[in-house]
């Protein structure tokens, strides 16, 4: 099949809430998200996926949404940073970063936390090492990495036994709640 | 801003018609890590993108010894599949987490030096393709691919599958200099595969990558290899063949004065790691 129309439709769910968007096909998703979505938690960096800082969660597997056509995010289960703190409760990762000194410009944070998340939904419990590993993919300019890696062991610490809160569980918006943008 | 055409193929034979389309430039679109950036920041002139997603070009299986993967599977599912030491350490020399699980087999074989770090082990494997053009399909050796590219590098081809062999018996090294420890350019990419008849090397292949246009098989150190040993005298000797044919870049990872340097230290490391390692 070929397309030529210039915008399509597509729908997704982002942190659990129903949207429809026309966009070209080959825009990219965090283009998509951040222009017309309005979730500009996610931040333009590189445009290239070298920094990680527009790093989101579909279908639970973490990319750099810069590099995916929205046409591939279609029907999928997107997760952004804005969905993980719960009101003025935030996510046990968030809550480590703020603790920890873990920012100072605070361009890379959002892409980090969910670097962060998507390792610990793999593993647990892991080690310096590991840690720096999953997150190198994410380039932080300012903090040297050092403070980054403790918030994420402390993050592991606090969310042991307590297990990940998911978007989709926390149910934040009832699901008949759509947005068409 | 405009955006390329999207082509959206649902079999490979519909992606071969829609590659052959003689007006219309067409750029392959795989996992979207060579491509995207190229669309968003505006700076590509073809007419149209090839999404190759629809041809369910995923799957990997293993046969024996022999691993056959689609163009399409992506880095991280190679990484979980096949625990290779040499799988693994190529895959996770190549960007991050995030940039493996869109990256494909598939496009890292055209993916240009300073990156493109599994294509050089694919090198060393003896990987063969499956491609699909206009009126043939069929098997070509990765090596005489990039021989042929070399020659007509405008030739639309498909890749459908790649293949290689997982052999326990082979030694295989994988190593990459880079600027950083990870999520880093390549300075010098080298692999290294032999086989060997009690200790004599009886099969050499050594790939250089991140130095020239693509990754390359250096012959002159092969030729050192296979016969011998691998002595002090012999790793130093092949160390210093390899280069004989190629031709380091300057870029902004390293200038070709200091890749001219670091191969024969790697490809010595390389061969003194295997050196070191038990038969298997």
């Amino acid at each position: 099949m070929a397309s030529k129309e210039s915008v399509q439709h597509f729908s997704f769910l982002v942190n659990g809430e129903h949207y429809d968007v026309l966009a070209p096909p080959l825009m990219s998703l965090s283009e998509v998200l951040r222009e017309k979505c309005g979730l500009r938690g996610l931040k333009h960096g590189c445009q290239q996926g070298g920094c990680g800082a527009c790093s989101v969660q579909v279908n639970g597997q973490l990319v750099p949404s810069c590099l995916m056509p929205v046409a591939r995010a279609d029907e999928k289960s997107i997760e952004t940073i804005e969905g993980l703190a719960i009101g003025n409760e935030l996510h046990p990762l968030q809550e480590a970063f703020v603790d920890c000194y873990a920012l100072q410009c605070g361009f890379c944070t959002p892409g980090m936390i969910m670097a962060a998340k998507a390792l610990l939904e793999n593993n647990p419990s892991p080690s310096r090492e590991e840690i720096l590993v999953g997150l190198s993919g994410n380039v932080c300019r300012c903090t040297g990495y050092h403070f980054i890696v403790d918030a994420v062991l402390t993050a592991a610490t606090k969310m042991k036994g307590v297990g990940i809160p998911s978007t989709e569980a926390r149910e934040r918006v009832p699901a008949d709640t759509k947005r068409a943008v | 801003m405009s955006f390329p055409e999207l082509l959206t193929p649902e079999t490979v034979e519909q992606a071969v018609e829609f590659l052959a389309t003689e007006d219309r430039k067409t750029l392959i679109f795989g996992g979207g890590t060579l491509v995207q950036p190229l669309i968003t920041l505006g700076v590509d002139d073809h007419d149209a993108v090839l999404d190759l997603e629809g041809l369910r070009l995923s799957q990997i299986i293993l046969e024996n010894d022999l691993v056959s993967c689609g163009a399409m599977v992506r880095l991280s599912q190679l990484a979980q599949a096949l625990p290779q030491e040499y799988i693994q350490a190529a895959v996770s020399a190549i960007g991050g987490p995030a940039l493996r699980n869109l990256a494909t087999i598939g496009g890292n074989l055209f993916a240009k030096p300073p990156y493109g770090d599994l294509a050089t082990l694919l090198l060393a494997l003896d990987a063969e393709l499956e491609f699909a053009d206009q009126g043939s399909r069929g098997w070509i050796s990765l090596n005489e691919f990039y021989n042929q590219r070399d020659h007509d590098a405008d030739r639309p081809a498909l890749v459908i599958r790649v293949r290689f062999s997982a052999a326990p018996k082979r030694r295989v090294v994988f190593r990459k200099l880079g600027r950083k420890h990870l999520n880093t350019a390549s300075v010098v990419t080298v692999a290294i595969s032999l086989l060997f008849a009690e200790s004599m090397i009886s099969e050499a292949r050594l790939a250089l990558g991140g130095i020239g246009h693509r990754p390359l098989r250096v012959e002159p150190a092969e030729r050192v290899l296979v016969g011998s040993s691998l002595t002090a005298e012999v790793i130093e000797l092949a160390a210093q063949a390899a280069l004989q044919n190629c031709d380091p870049r300057t870029d902004v990872y390293a200038s070709a004065w200091y890749r001219k340097r670091m191969i024969p230290v790697q490809i010595r490391r390389a061969l003194n790691e295997l050196n070191a390692r038990e038969a298997p």
